[in-house]
């Protein structure tokens, strides 16, 4: 072979592996945007340069300039999470590893020079040697490597679900806590002043010091419980804070919850759409056809023998050419590839029982996550509808009788303290709720109520990107 | 006999319109309340209000009817009664009818609704509607029928308190007679042989029956009256009751943290004044089947107590004072001479001219508020501080707060001189020198100088300088010329008036 030859072939090869390296990251993220879009009403933006970064910042930078809403939150994430954004990274891993796959092994080039002792010849030889081993199975891999890559787009566009789920949760905790917080110290006003009252009983010699000291008591236990829960406003703010990638500034969120509404399907309707459309058992689903492929791969292919050809030339010390082929064989008395084969069998096996595993888990939380949001919503009904209608009306009863002087100052603070305590009942209901819903989103994989029409998968995706691709190559 | 009987008051005084009911005192054969315009001047202050004359002058036709009527009708129309009959304020006189030559009466018990100060009512056991149940008047010597009407949903009976008649007319349900069944009349008859002031009550599940006002007057006047002859009679029966504020039933299983003290089954401010003419030999009659003794204090007068339920105490017995005792079970009857004024009578004991009020709320008499009960305010808007110095602040603030449903400010009531601020069992005896129509909404007018007011508002007066006509007449009437015919341990003639500042001798 001629050395032009075969730079050309190396300058064709390396064009090729350039131009398969720089295209197609972008669209790889493309469905995971798309399908977050679609799941959660919010884009998630994968920022690969500087320039994206100061954009994002300025969009950030708005978006707490005002108090945050739940969709805000949650927008604000899937653009400025730090954690999210490495793990889209894992895409640039995936599709580098598709890439890699497609790509030939290179062709070495060795060569030998020997002198012989005492300078009387010399000896020299210059091989080529391409490796042929995965040859066959190469396309079967660009193939693996492909579903490889859609997992890995399954596997982000769920964690980016996750995230966004995270956040609503931590959302959630929060507006709980701060209402709650608001709630508690309203009530320590009303004891503090129920002291004070008891105070000036006391000069005045109206009450004894055993009433005086009880009254005392109850005022400090309601410091202490206010105490407890601003604490627990401040640990949720950095949780929510963490989720978020901003630092504890002076970010805020809107005041007050509202009642989760209700979720359109049964329970049965649900569960199906669940099993259809949870990204992760679509990923497991592709681990197994994986698997599977691999499998059969092995299989097909572990009789394939031919290790390398290739030629060599070598002009000996008397000065003759030597000029030939070169081919190994790798002959398979020892490793048959029956360990492989086992290994991949077991594996596969494996991936089928996590599968039902999972569909297992998937079916039993939609259920428990429905029945739980039916029950939480109803309690926030009794709440909204029974409890602190009555509530406020012992107040406002309790004011007239005080009117009237037929029940004293404590009396009517006890009713109004019992009025806050029921309101505190009702927003960790509304929050229980809100959970319930979250853990039904999670369990269904998709927002509730339910959209009409298509159940859209990242499916159809894989068949078109790898014809795209193998287009290009071939 | 046989028609419904009525009788002829001429009496001096006013006639005036009947308000309600009909006492019967002035009836014509036809019924129906009778206006007589003439130049006499026939007036009668009724527990029914006044007869109303609007005009002197008398129409001859008037006249000519009226004569004829007495003439024409049947001897009973004429007929005088030989007693001044009793007023009961806030109530009534049972009717009767003449049967066999027996006085008939028929009464009903029932729940009813009853109003017991305006702003309050209650759902009551009573007595033909009403609570205590209409008085029940005869003469010593009548033979009286009763048919009595049970619609309560429980079987009773009817215990004539203090009379004395055969075993089976006791009316003690299982022990005299079986209870009246609901829906069932029952008669009682007997034969009067006493006088006195009797009362009639519940004798079936007393303590509910009763504790929901079922009890009334059972007066019999003596057949040969002795003693000064009374001008104005009058009967009160004290009872308590509790009602949670806010609701409207009575709770009868309350046996000693009673809330409403009533005369009449009203409280102040809705008892109706005792309307009296200054001079006039006044007796009133206490009933008590309640719970409760209740010493009834009067103001301005010193009474002798004449009567109890088994009739006339005798003149040497006589004892004077200012507060009778009325125990559960007992009557007592009062005679005083009345004096011009607005005389308080009511119950002394602190708490029971009080209308509902806490007792366990916190004692904040001295306490001072200020600051904290702002602080109060801002959690609760409506929100005022009350106590600090007393009821007095709060009876004002209770005019224009919202208390309960169907409850009773603690105190209130109005007079000529500001805020009177009582309830319960208080009311209000007003003498005048003469009544007349709308005179139980006035006040008395206090001659110049019989008012205490602040330093320098009156020119100072010497005692013996001071007393105008009016008042040294009727002060001196009441005194010995009355009280002569009573016998020994009485006090020289200058007696303790209001209007004379010390005693003759100085």
């Amino acid at each position: 072979m001629t050395g032009r030859k075969a730079t050309n072939t190396l300058s064709a090869l390396a064009l090729l592996a350039a131009g398969c390296a720089s295209s197609g990251v972008e669209e790889g993220f493309e469905p995971v945007a798309r399908v977050t879009a679609e799941r959660l009403g919010e884009e998630a933006t994968w920022r690969r340069g500087a320039e994206e970064d100061d954009a994002v910042r300025v969009e950030v930078g708005a978006l707490l300039a005002e108090p945050l809403t739940m969709d805000r939150a949650v927008r604000l994430a899937l653009v400025h999470s730090p954690r999210l954004q490495a793990e889209f990274e894992r895409l640039g891993v995936a599709h580098a590893d598709w890439i890699e796959a497609g790509l030939i092994e290179n062709p070495v080039v060795g060569a030998t020079w020997q002198g012989v002792s005492g300078g009387k010849g010399e000896r020299w030889e210059v091989g080529l040697v391409q490796s042929l081993m995965s040859l066959p199975v190469r396309p079967a891999q660009k193939r693996l490597a492909a579903l490889e890559l859609e997992r890995t787009r399954l596997e982000v566009s769920q964690d980016v679900l996750a995230t966004a789920l995270a956040v609503r949760e931590a959302y959630v905790d929060l507006a709980a806590a701060e209402s709650a917080a608001a709630a508690v110290e309203r009530v320590a006003r009303a004891v503090r002043a129920g002291a004070e009252f008891a105070r000036r009983q006391r000069e005045a010699g109206n009450i004894n010091a055993l009433e005086f000291a009880e009254r005392r008591a109850l005022a400090a236990e309601v410091e202490a419980d206010l105490a407890r829960a601003e604490q627990e406003a401040v640990a949720a703010r950095e949780r929510l804070g963490l989720l978020l990638g901003v630092e504890a500034g002076d970010w805020s969120i809107e005041p007050g919850l509202t009642a989760p509404k209700a979720v359109a399907g049964g329970v049965e309707t649900l569960t199906a759409r669940a099993l259809e459309q949870r990204l992760d058992l679509a990923a497991g689903r592709l681990e197994i056809e994986q698997l599977a492929e691999a499998l059969d791969v092995t299989l097909r292919w572990r009789w394939f023998l031919v290790a390398d050809v290739g030629v060599e030339y070598e002009e000996e010390v008397d000065g003759v050419d030597l000029f030939g082929p070169t081919l190994s064989i790798q002959l398979p008395i020892f490793d048959r590839g029956q360990a492989r084969v086992a290994r991949l069998e077991s594996l596969e096996r494996a991936s089928r029982r996590r599968l039902t595993q999972a569909a297992l888990e998937v079916r039993s939380g939609v259920r428990e996550a429905y029945a739980r949001l039916e029950s939480q919503r109803k309690l926030t009904e009794q709440y909204r509808e029974v409890l602190l209608p009555a509530r406020r009306e012992v107040v406002a009863e309790a004011q007239k009788h005080y009117n009237y002087m037929l029940l004293g100052t404590y009396r009517l603070l006890e009713a109004h303290r019992d009025e806050i305590e029921a309101e505190v009942e009702y927003v960790e209901a509304l929050r229980d709720a809100w959970r319930a819903w979250i853990d039904l989103e999670r369990a269904v994989g998709r927002p509730l109520p339910l959209a009409e029409g298509e159940v859209e998968t990242l499916e159809p995706e894989i068949e078109e990107q790898e014809m795209e691709m193998e287009h290009e190559h071939e | 006999m046989s028609m419904s009987s009525g009788w002829w008051i001429v009496d001096r005084g006013w006639w005036g319109r009947g308000q309600r009911g009909r006492e019967g005192w002035i009836r014509h054969p036809g019924g129906g309340r009778g206006a007589l315009r003439g130049s006499l001047r026939l007036t009668r202050w009724t527990s029914h209000g006044w007869l109303e004359l609007t005009d002197w002058r008398v129409p001859l036709a008037a006249i000519l009817s009226v004569f004829l009527l007495t003439v024409l009708a049947s001897p009973t129309a004429a007929e005088d009664l030989p007693y001044t009959p009793v007023i009961t304020p806030d109530g009534e006189t049972l009717e009767w009818t003449i049967e066999d030559g027996v006085k008939a009466f028929r009464l009903t018990v029932e729940e009813i609704e009853w109003e017991i100060a305006p702003g309050m009512t209650v759902k009551a056991w009573g007595y033909n509607g009403r609570t205590p149940g209409p008085t029940i008047e005869a003469v010593e010597g009548d033979r009286v029928r009763f048919y009595v009407t049970n619609k309560l949903p429980e079987s009773t009976a009817i215990h004539w308190h203090g009379v004395l008649l055969p075993s089976g007319m006791d009316g003690v349900q299982g022990l005299s007679q079986r209870g009246i069944p609901p829906g069932e009349t029952f008669i009682y008859e007997f034969t009067l042989k006493q006088n006195g002031t009797q009362m009639y009550h519940s004798h079936g599940d007393e303590m509910v029956q009763i504790g929901m006002g079922a009890m009334g007057f059972f007066i019999i006047h003596p057949k040969n009256p002795a003693g000064p002859r009374v001008d104005r009679d009058y009967a009160v029966m004290l009872s308590e009751w509790f009602v949670d504020p806010g609701t409207s039933t009575p709770n009868v299983n309350v046996m000693t943290d009673f809330n409403l003290f009533t005369m009449n089954s009203r409280v102040f401010p809705g008892t109706e004044p005792l309307m009296v003419e200054a001079g006039e030999r006044v007796r009133i009659r206490f009933g008590n089947i309640a719970q409760e003794m209740h010493p009834i204090h009067l103001h301005g007068h010193q009474f002798v107590t004449t009567g109890t339920d088994a009739g006339r105490i005798p003149q040497q017995l006589w004892m004077k004072e200012t507060t009778v005792t009325v125990a559960p079970g007992q009557t007592r009857d009062i005679e005083f001479t009345a004096v011009p004024g607005d005389w308080a009578m009511h119950c002394h004991r602190r708490h029971h001219p009080m209308n509902p009020m806490g007792h366990d709320v916190p004692n904040v008499l001295g306490v001072d508020q200020e600051g904290v009960a702002d602080d109060i305010r801002e959690l609760l808007p409506g929100y005022m501080a009350m106590g600090e110095s007393g009821m007095e602040e709060h009876a004002e603030h209770a005019e224009h707060m919202p208390g309960p449903e169907n409850t009773l400010p603690m105190m209130s009531g109005v007079g000529q001189y500001g805020r009177i601020n009582m309830g319960g069992m208080f009311t209000v005896v007003k003498v005048r020198d003469r009544l007349k129509p709308g005179a139980e909404d006035g006040w008395h007018n206090d001659p110049e100088g019989t008012v205490a007011e602040a330093v320098g508002v009156f020119p100072r007066t010497r005692p013996d300088e001071t007393q105008d006509e009016e008042s040294m007449e009727h002060g001196m009437s009441q005194g010995p010329s009355e009280d002569s015919s009573e016998k020994p341990a009485e006090e020289p003639a200058a007696e303790h008036h209001r209007h004379t500042m010390e005693d003759d001798d100085g």
